[in-house]
């Protein structure tokens, strides 16, 4: 493309950045909130150029950039990453319009923000696995500090856990990318390349016998993402995250660097290793199905707005998983959508979070005396935002959450029809929590004062969520329709090569 | 005339050496110190003449009667010991009395010619006096604080190390000599792929070698002393050691091993003999890697820890090494250049802190942001030029099959990361050092940072470079 729409959307936000240093504090929001949207313009602008009819990358740019080791400046947008790239242009601005009102540090926590949103758009566009894995390491560094400096009372060891956490999954990921190159004559980088298969035969001796290398590969990295998605059991640190992070850093965390996992898996999986996921299919689904149980289980007992985001977080990555571990159309499709709806409704819920948060000044909504808030009546916006919220998430006939469920569980259906019982078990645990919730904090006779309702800017923040769980409720066509092309296109492939 | 022009920044040291010294003779309390302006300009012009000399193009020929080599790979090394230089005097430590700073400069340009020495010699006695200047001009500059009981252990103890070390290389020398009459490494290495050493013998002098070799390396066994010396050390010159002298060590073990016991190949080296010499290689860079990053995971006191991360980074540069492969050489030099900017980093803001981080973050947050960027490139964190450094050098392993190497390096990045984690922990929250905003400690530290950032950005000018540098690999008939 001749406008660089990628590399805008991606640099925009470090060259934010990199002015942060030199503006004073009293304008550093408006450059920062300036330079976000800028880059979600970009973004913005390369979702609606992106052809339907066709599955091959586009808008790309390739430029050489360490050419001793084949390493490329590899940049497209496609059916994969195209929603992510739309839910991070809206996911951005809101975060930094939350933190409008902070008094401390508003420097560094901007800067952090931006850089953050460069290294997620980074990693989802690239098509190149040394410029991905760049990003993708790249994304973790924001978080320790966002949660050391800003975050709770036991912000130490969350941030630290939290770092730990990335490390180990960035050394598994870097174990397979070593191997995945070295595995190819000649060898490349490229996604594209990889994908033609040559990688397939190659295979590495392990303890005196041959292991395939897209095996080891896809366990590495497979092993990496989930450690930084968080797929249960490696959700500990997650959960502290949760707990002590503020609420901005906790949406970036759950409604950004998830989705943008989870995205990278399903390319992966799809586009290097088709052989090892036609092979384990039943094992991802399974273990998809064990994390949207445990979830939702842990969901019901959570007393804290916080911790019940984090579990939702779990629970619905777990059919997120379950979708692409079906290998039928309506569940890739499903689960790439839902990702899209994952994400938004984690950052309405993040952002309802920030608003009792603001608010009661405590995210407990049950279990000690006076945190029953019952505030309906006297916030009415916030809770028709947390009823749109909790709605979308829980895929209700005309929210965005819908459409994503009721694909991945028709292809989940048709590929195994028993998953749909553990399936539909846990959608009961996670109606039961949310509506506990809602019960808890908005129904009833109110006993403290909740102080006042959303104002202009956190309306002007919340409403382009809830236009769009709205919009992909009622009419999910144009968006499907940018995600179709390809995961047909990989599937067809993808059985092809198993016949 | 030649052999006298292809020296001239020595000569310009050596001569800022003596204005220096005669400087400090003639002082008489005069409050203007000159010493470093003088030094720095000096560097300067060595530093230029070097990059002249670089750029019409060494000529790749002994000179000295094949003492001394004057190709790509030792003016890369010119270069990377003057930059180090000047870094290290505009940021002096304050603790030197102004009476003594002629003194210390003195020694920071003898110590400098003692690394350009190291990285050009290509004859045994002549490497065996090289070796000795290093300890020499190491345990001076080490000991200026000897009133500190710990900095004189320090320097006490490197002084017996490098003596020992120095005492295996005399050895394995001359038991080299006398298999093959000649001292210089181009006429043994001819010599010895004429008439291969017994099994045996090859085992005891390549042994006696790499032992000559590990102590200004920092290899194992000598690993376990670094933190001891570093410890005891002004922060500036501990910085100064741990990058000057470990570099010199490499440059020399590179030049030394690589020119005499293997032969050149299209793009790897041979072994000549029988003996395969990259088992003892890998069995050390092993044990370096394994003691730097569990050692560095364990430490209290910062200085250590920095101390072992350094000692990991010395088992990472050796895979350079054992794979025996021109592409992995080039990476460990890029290596060298990335860890030059980030350990002068490291140590100019530590040395402000005085090892005290704690609360870094809130009191002084673009030093604590630069502190740790500058400690993640070290350890090879994704997004930063240290990563591309820990993948080239890794990935070598692994193409050649050193699969264990590999698996060892790797845990060792992330015991590397623990370790940050760790100290990343403490410079959250409140207490510690409070610190006044300046100007010229960001300006230094901005100087530092943005090389890294374009080395980030264009990473494959200092790949080449670095493959350009390495003149000398192109085996005997170019050293002849």
């Amino acid at each position: 493309m001749k406008y660089h729409m990628i590399s805008w959307m991606v640099f925009l936000p470090i060259i934010g950045t990199l002015l942060q240093v030199f503006l004073p504090e009293k304008k550093s929001k408006w450059l920062a909130l300036g330079s976000s949207l800028a880059a979600s313009v970009a973004a913005l602008f390369l979702v609606m150029s992106l052809g339907t009819d066709s599955a091959d990358p586009q808008a790309g740019e390739v430029f050489a950039w360490i050419g001793s080791y084949a390493i490329r400046y590899d940049m497209a947008v496609d059916g994969f990453n195209i929603l992510v790239v739309l839910l991070l242009a809206l996911l951005f601005p809101v975060l930094i319009a939350c933190e409008w009102t902070r008094a401390e540090g508003v420097k560094g926590m901007y800067s952090l923000f931006l850089l953050l949103q460069a290294s997620l758009f980074g990693a989802l566009c690239a098509q190149d696995l040394f410029l991905q894995f760049s990003f993708w390491g790249l994304s973790a560094l924001p978080f320790y500090f966002l949660i050391g400096i800003w975050g709770g009372e036991g912000r130490e060891k969350a941030a630290f856990r939290t770092m730990m956490a990335s490390v180990v999954g960035n050394s598994l990921i870097f174990a397979a990318l070593v191997l995945i190159y070295y595995s190819l004559e000649p060898h490349t980088f490229s996604i594209h390349e990889i994908a033609q298969g040559a990688i397939r035969q190659a295979v590495v001796p392990v303890f005196g016998t041959s292991v395939k290398v897209t095996t080891l590969a896809c366990l590495l990295m497979c092993g990496g993402l989930a450690l930084r998605a968080p797929v249960w059991p490696f959700h500990g640190w997650f959960i502290e995250a949760a707990e002590e992070a503020p609420p901005s850093v906790l949406v970036a965390l759950a409604a950004g660097v998830v989705p943008v996992a989870l995205s990278l898996f399903v390319r992966m999986s799809y586009c290097l290793f088709p052989d090892v996921l036609r092979a384990h299919a039943p094992a991802l689904v399974l273990i998809g199905l064990t994390n949207l149980f445990m979830g939702a289980l842990s969901a019901v007992a959570q007393k804290s707005l916080r911790t019940l985001l984090a579990h939702v977080c779990i629970s619905e990555l777990g059919l997120i998983l379950m979708g692409a571990g079906s290998l039928s159309p309506e569940g890739l499709v499903g689960s790439l959508y839902q990702v899209l709806m994952l994400g938004i409704g984690l950052a309405g819920f993040g952002i309802f979070l920030s608003l009792m948060t603001d608010r009661v000044g405590s995210s407990v909504f049950i279990g000690t005396p006076g945190t029953s808030h019952k505030l309906g009546m006297q916030a009415p916006t916030i809770a028709v935002v947390a009823g749109v919220v909790v709605a979308s998430l829980l895929g209700f006939p005309g929210f965005g959450g819908f459409v994503g469920h009721a694909l991945i569980m028709i292809g989940g259906f048709s590929a195994r029809p028993w998953s749909i019982f553990p399936l539909s078990l846990s959608f009961l645990l996670v109606s039961a929590a949310l509506f506990r919730m809602y019960r808890s904090i908005f129904l009833g006779k109110a006993q403290v004062s909740g102080g006042p309702d959303v104002s202009l800017r956190e309306q002007l923040a919340i409403v382009p969520l809830v236009i769009l769980m709205c919009v992909c409720g009622i009419y999910p066509k144009p968006f499907i329709e940018m995600i179709r092309p390809t995961a047909l296109t990989m599937l067809s492939l993808l059985h092809r090569d198993g016949e | 005339m030649k052999d006298v022009i292809l020296i001239l920044p020595e000569i310009v040291l050596a001569g800022t050496f003596a204005l220096v010294l005669l400087g400090e003779m003639t002082r008489f309390g005069e409050s203007l110190h000159l010493s470093v302006f003088i030094a720095l300009a000096g560097l300067a012009i060595a530093f230029i003449e070097t990059c002249i000399i670089y750029q019409v193009g060494a000529p790749l020929v002994p000179i000295f009667h094949g003492a001394i080599v004057v190709d790509g790979f030792s003016l890369f090394f010119k270069c990377f010991f003057l930059l180090l230089a000047a870094f290290h005097l505009i940021t002096l430590p304050d603790d030197i009395p102004r009476a003594r700073l002629s003194e210390y400069c003195a020694l920071t340009l003898a110590s400098v010619m003692a690394m350009i020495l190291a990285s050009e010699v290509a004859e045994m006695f002549l490497g065996f006096l090289s070796l000795l200047f290093l300890s020499l001009t190491s345990f001076f500059m080490l000991a200026t604080r000897r009133q500190s009981i710990v900095a004189t252990e320090g320097s006490m103890k490197l002084l017996l190390a490098h003596t020992l070390a120095t005492g295996f290389f005399l050895y394995g020398s001359g038991l080299l000599f006398a298999a093959t009459g000649c001292g210089d490494i181009t006429s043994m290495q001819a010599a010895l792929l004429a008439h291969p050493l017994p099994m045996h013998v090859q085992v005891v002098v390549f042994t006696l070698f790499f032992l000559g070799f590990s102590a200004p390396l920092g290899a194992f066994p000598f690993s376990l002393i670094v933190p001891d010396i570093l410890e005891g050390a002004a922060i500036p010159t501990a910085g100064f050691f741990a990058i000057g002298s470990r570099t010199a060590g490499m440059a020399m073990t590179l030049r030394f091993i690589l020119g005499i016991f293997t032969h050149q190949g299209d793009q790897v080296w041979h072994v000549v003999g029988d003996w395969n010499f990259t088992r003892l290689i890998a069995i050390v860079i092993s044990l370096t890697l394994l003691c730097g990053g569990i050692m560095a995971t364990m430490q209290e006191s910062l200085k250590r820890m920095v101390g072992y991360l350094i000692v990991a980074e010395t088992g990472f540069l050796l895979i350079g090494l054992l794979v025996l492969d021109k592409i992995a050489v080039a990476a460990l030099l890029y290596n060298l250049v990335i860890e030059l900017f980030a350990l002068c980093g490291i140590f100019y803001i530590l040395a402000f802190f005085a090892g005290d981080v704690r609360g870094m973050l809130r009191s002084a947050p673009f030093e604590g942001v630069c502190f740790v960027v500058f400690f993640l490139c070290l350890v090879g964190a994704p997004g930063l030029p240290g990563f591309l450094g820990k993948f080239t050098l890794i990935g070598a392993a692994v193409h050649h099959k050193r699969f264990a190497i590999a698996g060892f390096a790797i845990l060792t990045m992330l015991l590397g990361h623990a370790a940050v984690a760790k100290l990343s922990y403490q410079m959250i929250g409140d207490g510690g050092v409070a610190l006044a905003p300046s100007r010229s400690r960001i300006g230094v530290l901005l100087c530092l940072l943005v090389p890294l950032i374009l080395l980030t950005l264009f990473s494959d000018t200092l790949l080449l470079f670095a493959s350009r540098s390495l003149g000398f690999l192109g085996g005997a008939e170019i050293l002849m």
